[in-house]
């Protein structure tokens, strides 16, 4: 009975309120979070790891480096020009890349670079958070980095490792035509004229 | 004494409860929640793509999987178009009659060509989607609502796959047909209403 009650005791335990280990990294950590709270980015990170690791990520090693230059070229304009926040085209090649992953054709390698280059670029640049300035906004920049890199290896691996069996290989090609349906949508409701909604 | 010490755990639970933070209606949880409900919440919805997965299933590979694949992109359509606000003429009586006609194929076990079976298909996921993409420039995040409904209508359509694979079965073949067979008497009744 006292061994339950402890474990009752324990598991009711409630959360712990936690600061950042070392002073002044708090707005890093914003920064990895950011590409996590913005679906668009979410999406289109998740829909282009697909694209990747379903053609083989040792194929495209230089494609996953080009994709990791143009995110830091991203994000230098995004330090530079926080005011740019280019989401509709990031909603647009999330369409692309979507549809992409939903046709689960091998693609020439120039093709890939290309989305690989203007992808990363997007991220990047989509990673300023307009309330921070000066080294506040760099370290959440770096975090944003880090973070958007790391987001699409998981989804790279993720793709690669579940692209063994038939009904895997669909189902990762469901996600790409999920993934582009929903941003379809939102492209739609961006480029519709003010009031011009049914 | 021991009930005492019976009790004893859950008063001492009851008394360390912390408040619910219940009802967060804004942001990306809100909108990806009552996207997440929108196709869950129209019976006319979830019978319509129900049906498509049983259909998918009763016409087999590669109907099967062409099918999750290919729907979410033409209801998308169906939704822009309702986002940019081109009217589609009748639309909620074409919700009904896709339950009516996708569950009367399934109840006659109906085997048309991919191509038209496609068609079919497509041309109510339209409708359907129109119908959602209506609702959509009120959502609180309209990207976490398009992948809320998207994602509940492939659950639907996963709903409808798995039951339709009962029809490997003779006993199950029955059952799927009569599943499609009730899906039309319901669309009938929303046809009716």
């Amino acid at each position: 009975m006292r061994l339950a009650i402890a474990a009752l005791l324990l598991l009711a335990a409630p959360a712990a309120m936690a600061h950042s280990p070392i002073k002044g990294l708090d707005n890093f950590y914003a920064g990895i979070l950011h590409p996590l709270l913005v679906p668009a980015q979410v999406m289109s990170l998740l829909v282009f790891g697909i694209l990747v690791g379903q053609q083989g990520v040792k194929q495209l090693q230089a494609v996953v480096m080009v994709f990791l230059l143009s995110v830091g070229v991203g994000i230098g304009v995004a330090g530079l020009f926080p005011s740019v926040q280019p989401s509709l085209p990031l909603l647009g090649l999330a369409v692309l890349i979507g549809l992409l992953v939903a046709l689960a054709r091998p693609l020439p390698w120039l093709v890939n670079l290309g989305i690989a280059a203007s992808l990363g670029g997007l991220l990047g640049m989509d990673s300023a958070q307009a309330e921070m300035t000066g080294r506040a906004m760099w370290a959440s920049l770096l975090g944003s980095g880090i973070a958007l890199y790391l987001l699409t290896l998981y989804a790279m691996v993720f793709a690669e490792y579940f692209s063994r069996h038939a009904w895997q290989r669909i189902g990762l090609r469901v996600i790409g035509s999920w993934v582009a349906a929903a941003a379809l949508l939102v492209l739609a409701l961006r480029l519709s004229p003010p009031g011009g909604t049914g | 004494m021991s009930r005492w010490i019976r009790f004893t755990p859950l008063l001492v639970l009851v008394l360390m409860s912390s408040t619910v933070s219940a009802h967060e209606g804004g942001g990306i949880v809100g909108g990806f929640a009552s996207g997440f409900l929108h196709p869950l919440l129209g019976w006319d919805h979830v019978a319509a793509m129900v049906a498509v997965g049983l259909w998918g299933a009763f016409l087999g590979s590669p109907a099967i999987w062409i099918l999750p694949v290919v729907f979410p992109l033409v209801m998308a359509f169906g939704g822009a178009l309702g986002v940019l606000g081109i009217p589609i003429p009748a639309v909620e009586t074409g919700i009904a009659a896709s339950a009516v006609v996708l569950g009367l194929m399934v109840a006659v076990a109906a085997r048309p060509p991919l191509w038209v079976a496609a068609l079919i298909v497509g041309v109510f996921a339209v409708f359907h989607g129109h119908a959602h993409g209506t609702e959509l420039p009120d959502a609180a995040n309209p990207l976490a609502y398009s992948l809320g409904f998207v994602l509940a209508t492939g659950l639907l359509h996963l709903a409808g796959i798995a039951f339709g694979l009962l029809v490997r079965w003779p006993a199950g073949r029955v059952a799927v047909r009569a599943g499609g067979g009730l899906i039309a008497l319901a669309g009938v009744g929303f046809l009716l209403v």
